[in-house]
């Protein structure tokens, strides 16, 4: 059995301050779980569309009563490696992204297909429309364990992408307070990861 | 939080990797999003944490899972979130969920 939630969201900024963010999105006081974020490969293809892979590895963030059973098989999760793939273009402004995890995939695997596309609103304002889709399977165990698990699983897709949603937007409100300019950006990020990064 | 950017998964590749990032990202938001140069110029700094990169991942086994796990991307078969893009659109919702048996 595999779960999946699925949802679009309006993002009220425009595709450009959308883009730059989504490579700067690491860190952000939403997402302090995260410890690295590599850049594995990157080329722009024939059709001007940037392709990059990256590796990002986060803390695990598993239930309490998952952690002890895993423990008990002689397996300690604490943390994850997700493999992001990501294509992005500036001409039709539209990304596409995977993100999933690649160790640990006997137990669980999550795989997040998304895709953003550019526009205007009705009242003509800049805005990128998220189509998200997430998918949780469980390999671990059986009955009503696997079936345990993977309802954990669907609960926390709805709240891991809402936290999401709120490290974009962090990030992208501070892009533009900053003008779009990458080194003012990470300054500012900076100081509010100083700031704020113990309260979330 | 030493690093004005997120940090690499191997310390000792963190220099490298701050230089290229610092390099991409202006060449990504002043040039590429613009329409200004499909090239990338950060190709010497891009060698150097690569390759530092390439040790680290070896070293640590990670190589391996990436291949496995690269074999099954969506993107480079035929664009399968694009198919679910429109699936979407059809269907209008803002927020679902199910169960589909495998």
């Amino acid at each position: 059995m595999v779960k999946f939630y699925r949802s679009i969201y309006t993002h009220d900024h425009d595709f450009e301050t959308f883009s730059v963010a989504y490579f700067l999105r690491y860190p952000n006081p939403y997402a302090t779980h995260v410890i690295s974020a590599d850049t594995l490969s990157r080329h722009v293809d024939d059709q001007g569309r940037l392709h990059t892979h990256r590796l990002i590895v986060k803390k695990g963030k598993l239930p309490r009563w998952c952690k002890m059973l895993l423990a008990s098989s002689g397996i300690n999760i604490s943390e994850s490696m997700i493999l992001e793939t990501s294509i992005i273009d500036p001409k039709s402004q539209e990304i596409w992204t995977e993100t999933k995890n690649i160790d640990f995939t006997r137990i669980m695997r999550v795989v997040e297909t998304a895709t953003y596309k550019g526009g205007l609103d009705i009242d003509k304002n800049p805005i990128v429309k998220a189509f998200t889709t997430v998918w949780f399977l469980s390999s671990f165990g059986f009955g009503s364990m696997k079936e345990r698990m993977e309802t954990w699983g669907q609960r926390k897709m709805s709240e891991n992408l809402n936290r999401s949603r709120m490290g974009m937007g962090f990030v992208m409100d501070r892009l533009r307070e900053q003008g779009g300019k990458t080194k003012l950006f990470q300054i500012a990020m900076q100081k509010a990861l100083a700031q704020d990064g113990q309260e979330f | 939080m030493g690093n004005l950017m997120s940090a690499s998964f191997a310390p000792e590749c963190n220099k490298a990797k701050a230089k290229y990032d610092e390099c991409f990202n202006e060449w990504y938001s002043e040039k590429f999003l613009k329409g200004k140069g499909v090239y990338n110029e950060c190709e010497d700094l891009w060698e150097e944490y690569k390759e530092c990169l390439g040790k680290a991942l070896t070293t640590r086994g990670i190589h391996n899972m990436l291949d496995k796990s690269r074999e099954d991307a969506p993107f480079e078969v035929g664009g399968r979130t694009k198919e679910e893009l429109e699936e979407l659109q059809a269907q209008e919702v803002s927020g679902s969920s199910g169960t589909v048996k495998k």
